[in-house]
């Protein structure tokens, strides 16, 4: 009996390892070293597709369902995998965040930047035939305005006056430097006014059409959303003829299904994922700086963090690299300031910004210094992700120096509830902006936003600073973003860890995909080889 | 008609249970922390667009009011619609169903067809390579979690072989995988639930009472145990099934079917009332149509049991 159970053992075990190695039996290359800068990486041997597709199949874990951006309901990050490619802006968005021409082929800014002109491309058709003109993006922006995302990306709109057919002259009530990147963003897709009359909106966010490369299929809830090539589209007929969008929830699943030829292209990997890929046949990653800060905002009103030489301390105590390593496996660039470096406006140390370097002895002396008294410091972050491991990493350097630190991580809906209620110690967000500009920096010191604001004790002077800098242009800005940051940064109100990361991975035979700043999929580049 | 009044009966006792989970579920949405609302908004939403929301999602109504309208909803066979994306709960449910009969149906015709036979042969030869393999196997099928053994799956027949798709429900390849994982357990409950039937069965006095009248083993084992040692096995096969209606989540999620269990799992990470409400409602019914019939077909097999009583 003994001998038959071991027998009965080894061949479970013996089956379950092969099962297990399978995969990388057959992916014996090393992985290549590489860097953020040079992220894209090519097996040496791609597959070539015994068959010319037509069709290429993203998998995503986040699902989109709000088709029309406009709308009252807002629309997020999942929905622009639609949103990106039914519809067209003004100007296109670039991988690397630079803005090109698109439905405009030109504008202009009026010396007091309170006017942008925007010249028209002439024959640009919506999927349903009917010519885009002025008067669509009239309504574009005055109903985008209208909705729970206009003050966020259309910033200061103020109207919209049609100056001929094909010309329109949008108005700001003050000068902002960044309007352009609301512009190009997921709000500003030109949406068809006479289709919405007809419509409304609840017609229009079921069967969404613009005057982007590919039109609206189908959606079918919690499986696909079908997008086909817009044959009239005025770049050119996009070389893929379908989309499918797959909402794949298991992040296994999406790696296993690119391998076996099942997806062409997942969207947003681990970076870890993506490293295991390297020497995978016929699968390609790209990743790229996202316009995201991961930062932790420390509570100036409670507790401990009462105490600026509390707050010093752990500013001191944070080893960004570390936390580079955990979340990103050393490919995130570690943060200065409460900003990306991509951002319009962005500050540098040749520029007078104040730095903390990486000292725990530093950190020792600030917290001798301060009123700490043993209590508890919790970082409150979200579950189950990168956040709650770049949390860990923190809660093990600020225990080193003798803060005596907790973890709360907490699912999405109650996390967004605790910055409202300011029931935090420390707060740990990915910090996006759409608007890859310098004024995402006043996220958490805005006075407009919540009822319950001007927490920080320097808000109004800093909010000065920022009204400055977004109403300057040029170099123009750079000195008051200096000195936000700066007061910032003396005051220890936060501590920027690093540059939020996009990635994807996707079948060596498609052409054309890459790791947009923002996450967005422009799938009119991508085509396959051959 | 006796059967008639007892499935009736049995239905009616359906309404007390589907208003007790479902305001207990009621109350411990609303006490979740943090507004829907400014999740499904945005930061950027004015307080005005975000009690606008609220309004429109009945927020602003007490909770009992709240759920007495929902309920009354319910009456008119209005589930209302989802709070994230505005779809009918009804039809969402209606779509998300037949990809989860079917795995359900296909994993349980796999765990009864492989499991019962296994188990009662395993009984009538106990102590015999058949047996301690049978339950070796079972054991191994019963501490395997679902996800291991999924990935396990992918990896070897769909990576290595080539065989199988990794996921999906668009054509019927796309289920094998996901009816092998989802079947494994209840096929390990199934052996060791059989044999330990069979067994209480053919050391009862009425066996070995045949065995004397000069009956052959096999007219003893079709005769007069497998009809008394399927009761147990039928009750066991009704709860199982039950439980994969809604319960196949891990299954579905590994192999991305869009089924009830994922639409039930995603609708309470995401708050969404009216689909948690809708689904549960849905389910308990299903439940217990599904335990009902196996409540009668318990009866025509054992005439012993008295559906009057």
């Amino acid at each position: 009996m003994k001998r038959l159970s071991a027998l009965l053992l080894s061949l479970a075990l013996t089956a379950s390892l092969c099962a297990c190695g399978g995969g990388s039996a057959e992916t014996p290359a090393p992985a290549e070293s590489k860097t953020p800068d040079a992220a894209t990486t090519e097996s040496t041997a791609p597959a070539a597709p015994a068959v010319v597709k037509d069709t290429a199949i993203l998998a995503t874990s986040g699902e989109p369902y709000r088709f029309f951006a406009q709308s009252s309901s807002s629309c997020g990050g999942d929905d622009n995998l639609v949103l990106s490619n039914v519809y067209d802006c003004l100007l296109l968005l670039e991988a690397d965040g630079s803005l090109s021409p698109a439905l405009a082929e030109s504008y202009e800014v009026s010396e007091d930047g309170l006017c942008y002109t925007f010249h028209l491309r002439s024959g640009v058709k919506f999927h349903n035939g009917e010519e885009m003109t002025a008067e669509d993006v009239k309504f574009t922006f005055d109903k985008g305005f209208e909705g729970p995302i206009g003050t966020a990306l259309f910033v200061n709109y103020d109207h919209c006056d049609i100056v001929d057919e094909h010309t329109v002259n949008i108005f700001l009530s003050s000068p902002y430097a960044a309007f352009p990147y609301g512009v190009a963003s997921r709000l500003g897709g030109i949406a068809c006014k006479s289709y919405f009359d007809e419509v409304g909106e609840e017609g229009y966010m079921a069967n969404p059409i613009g005057t982007g490369p590919y039109k609206f299929v189908e959606y079918v809830s919690g499986d696909h959303t079908t997008l086909v090539a817009n044959e009239d589209y005025w770049r050119g007929e996009p070389p893929i003829k379908n989309i499918i969008i797959q909402t794949v929830a298991d992040a296994n699943t999406q790696v296993l299904g690119l391998e076996n030829g099942d997806y062409d292209v997942i969207r947003n990997p681990a970076i870890d994922v993506c490293t295991r890929l390297d020497g995978v046949d016929g699968v390609s990653w790209d990743c790229a700086n996202s316009t995201g800060r991961i930062v932790m905002y420390m509570a100036t009103w409670r507790g401990a963090g009462q105490d600026l030489n509390f707050r010093k301390a752990i500013q001191c105590a944070i080893n960004k690299e570390d936390i580079s390593a955990a979340m990103y496996a050393g490919y995130a660039e570690p943060l200065v300031i409460n900003m990306c470096p991509s951002y319009g406006g962005y500050p540098t140390v040749e520029d007078g910004i104040h730095v903390v370097e990486y000292d725990p002895e530093a950190a020792k002396e600030y917290l001798a210094q301060s009123n700490y008294s043993g209590e508890d410091y919790t970082i409150t972050c979200l579950s189950g992700g990168t956040m709650e491991t770049a949390a860990k990493v923190m809660q093990a350097q600020l225990m080193e120096i003798g803060i005596n630190c907790k973890v709360n991580a907490v699912d999405n809906l109650s996390f967004q509830s605790v910055v409202p209620e300011r029931e935090y110690d420390g707060y740990l967000v990915n910090d996006l902006s759409s608007l890859v500009d310098a004024d995402g920096i006043k996220t958490h010191h805005r006075l407009d936003r919540w009822p319950s604001n001007l927490w920080y004790p320097r808000d109004e002077e800093l909010n000065e600073l920022f009204q400055a800098g977004a109403a300057a242009q040029g170099e123009d800005r750079i000195p008051y973003y200096v000195e936000a940051c700066n007061i910032i940064t003396d005051e220890a109100y936060d501590v920027p860890l690093v540059n939020d990361m996009t990635t994807v991975a996707y079948n060596s035979a498609l052409s054309g995909v890459e790791a947009h700043c923002l996450g967005n999929y422009n799938c009119y580049f991508w085509s396959w080889n051959g | 008609m006796t059967w008639v009044k007892y499935a009736l009966k049995r239905l009616l006792m359906l309404i007390p249970v589907i208003v007790c989970v479902t305001f207990f579920l009621y109350l411990i949405l609303s006490f979740s922390s943090g507004s829907l609302a400014r999740q499904l908004l945005g930061d950027d939403a004015t307080e005005e667009q975000i009690a606008a929301k609220e309004a429109e999602m009945g927020l602003d109504q007490p909770l009992m009011v709240r759920y007495g309208k929902y309920m009354l909803g319910v009456l008119k066979l209005d589930f209302g619609k989802s709070w994230v994306n505005g779809e009918d709960v009804l039809a969402r449910f209606e779509n998300r169903l037949p990809n989860t009969l079917k795995l359900s149906t296909l994993a349980m015709l796999f765990a009864i067809g492989i499991g019962v036979p296994l188990g009662i042969g395993s009984a009538i030869k106990q102590y015999s390579l058949l047996d301690y393999g049978s339950m070796f196997v079972a054991m191994l099928l019963f501490s395997m979690p679902s996800f291991w053994l999924g990935t396990m799956c992918q990896i070897l027949f769909c990576l290595v072989l080539h065989w199988l798709p990794v996921s999906g429900a668009d054509s019927w390849d796309c289920f094998i995988l996901p009816m092998l994982i989802l079947g494994a357990n209840t096929m390990a409950t199934m052996i060791r639930m059989s044999r330990t039937s069979m067994l209480d069965v053919i050391r009862q006095d009425y066996i070995r009472t045949a065995k004397a009248k000069g009956a052959s083993a096999k007219q003893v084992i079709a005769h007069h145990a497998m009809r008394n040692s399927l009761i147990p096995i039928i009750t066991q096969v009704g709860v199982s099934f039950a439980g994969t209606i809604a319960g196949a989540v891990v299954t579905e999620n590994i192999f991305a079917i869009p089924g009830v269990g994922t639409l039930l799992i995603n609708a309470v990470k995401s708050h969404d009332v009216p689909v948690v409400l809708g689904t549960v409602i849905f389910v308990a019914i299903i439940v217990g149509v599904i335990n009902l019939i196996v409540d009668l077909f318990c009866a025509v097999i054992d005439p012993r049991i008295d559906l009057a009583a």
